[in-house]
């Protein structure tokens, strides 16, 4: 098969044998991380939506899509995630004063906590099943108001882990 | 550069430079979650093989390792809006749980007798990249058992629903 610079196919692609690709390959139907910060002000307690699509913002289309799988149906991504002090830093440890403390609440108001069922403050890898959106929704609180501190929301999904940057603790 | 609506390439496609996909790209090695049950034909029924297959899209099994998923049971599956969280499966319906095949990896590692799916279970396949799940029943008293078996492989959940009766 021949070599090219760009390869653009706005159809199918069916390859049978490999596929190499020396530079990008943007398959729109690779879900991307995207974290919201939807607070228009600076709160001790905050949501933060976490949206899975793809690169262009579409839901992933990994239904299942042929007859020997049996019926075709709705496939939701699956995330771990946890929240920590550096990019991609270790699960932050819950202190039990100041304004260093995060909690979560135990459901999430968009989503599903798969584990731990019983949410604590617990420095701990967290997983969620999103909404039939593809998204989950979390109430982040800090223990006091005052000046904002900075923190990372960290996600892992289809093997790939992505941190965002968030603050929290502002006025109560 | 080269634009195609549609494209089948047999061989080896090499790009050296972007390759840009509006449409899906169908990798043989995107995986994809089925489930099975089969019982094993005892009168009254005692037993029952819950089996996640784990496949690529021409229904091979992948080149590249051994899948690992995340699975649980639920009351409802991934195309419901709420309660797909893991829930406790009754010891009266399904005394329990222990892996034909495939091994538990968290969070209780091995084949032996696990919780009753109340927990986010953590797994890898066997070579024919199946985990089979060895449900037994409680014959006392013709138990049941209705809920969702949820998958999850390369990021996506997949799930199903099924019934099993024990006893006569």
């Amino acid at each position: 098969m021949g070599q090219f610079g760009n390869l653009d196919i706005f159809g199918n692609l069916d390859i049978k044998g490999n596929l190499s690709v020396r530079n990008n390959i943007i398959n729109n139907d690779i879900v991307d991380i995207r974290v919201v910060d939807e607070n228009t002000v600076l709160y001790q307690n905050i949501y933060l939506t976490v949206y899975i699509t793809t690169k262009d913002g579409r839901l992933s289309e990994s239904d299942r899509p042929v007859s020997w799988l049996g019926p075709k149906m709705k496939a939701r991504p699956l995330v771990h995630w946890w929240i920590s002090s550096t990019t991609l830093g270790a699960p932050i440890t819950i202190s039990p004063t100041g304004r260093n403390i995060i909690t979560f609440t135990s459901t999430p108001t968009e989503g599903t906590m798969l584990e731990p069922l019983t949410v604590t403050n617990a420095s701990i890898l967290r997983t969620s099943l999103t909404s039939t959106n593809h998204k989950f929704k979390i109430y982040i609180t800090s223990n006091e108001a005052g000046s904002p501190i900075t923190r990372y929301f960290n996600a892992w999904v289809q093997g790939i882990a992505k941190s965002v940057s968030f603050q929290i603790g502002g006025a109560s | 550069m080269s634009k195609f609506i549609e494209s089948e390439i047999y061989g080896n496609c090499d790009v050296n430079n972007k390759a840009t996909i509006n449409g899906k790209i169908y990798n043989d090695d995107i995986l994809y979650v089925s489930f099975s049950k089969i019982d094993n034909g005892d009168t009254p029924l005692m037993d029952i093989d819950l089996r996640i297959h784990v496949r690529r899209f021409d229904n091979t099994i992948t080149k590249s390792g051994y899948p690992m998923v995340h699975w649980w049971f639920a009351i409802s599956g991934s195309d419901a809006s709420t309660n797909q969280e893991p829930s406790q499966v009754d010891p009266n319906d399904i005394v329990n749980i222990t892996y034909d095949n495939g091994y538990e990896l968290d969070p209780t590692p091995g084949t032996s007798v696990i919780a009753s799916g109340t927990d986010l279970h953590t797994a890898i396949t066997d070579s024919a990249n199946d985990i089979i799940l060895h449900l037994l029943g409680d014959l006392a008293d013709d138990s049941s058992f209705t809920g969702y078996i949820n998958a999850m492989v390369q990021g996506i959940v997949y799930s199903e629903k099924f019934t099993i009766y024990f006893g006569v």
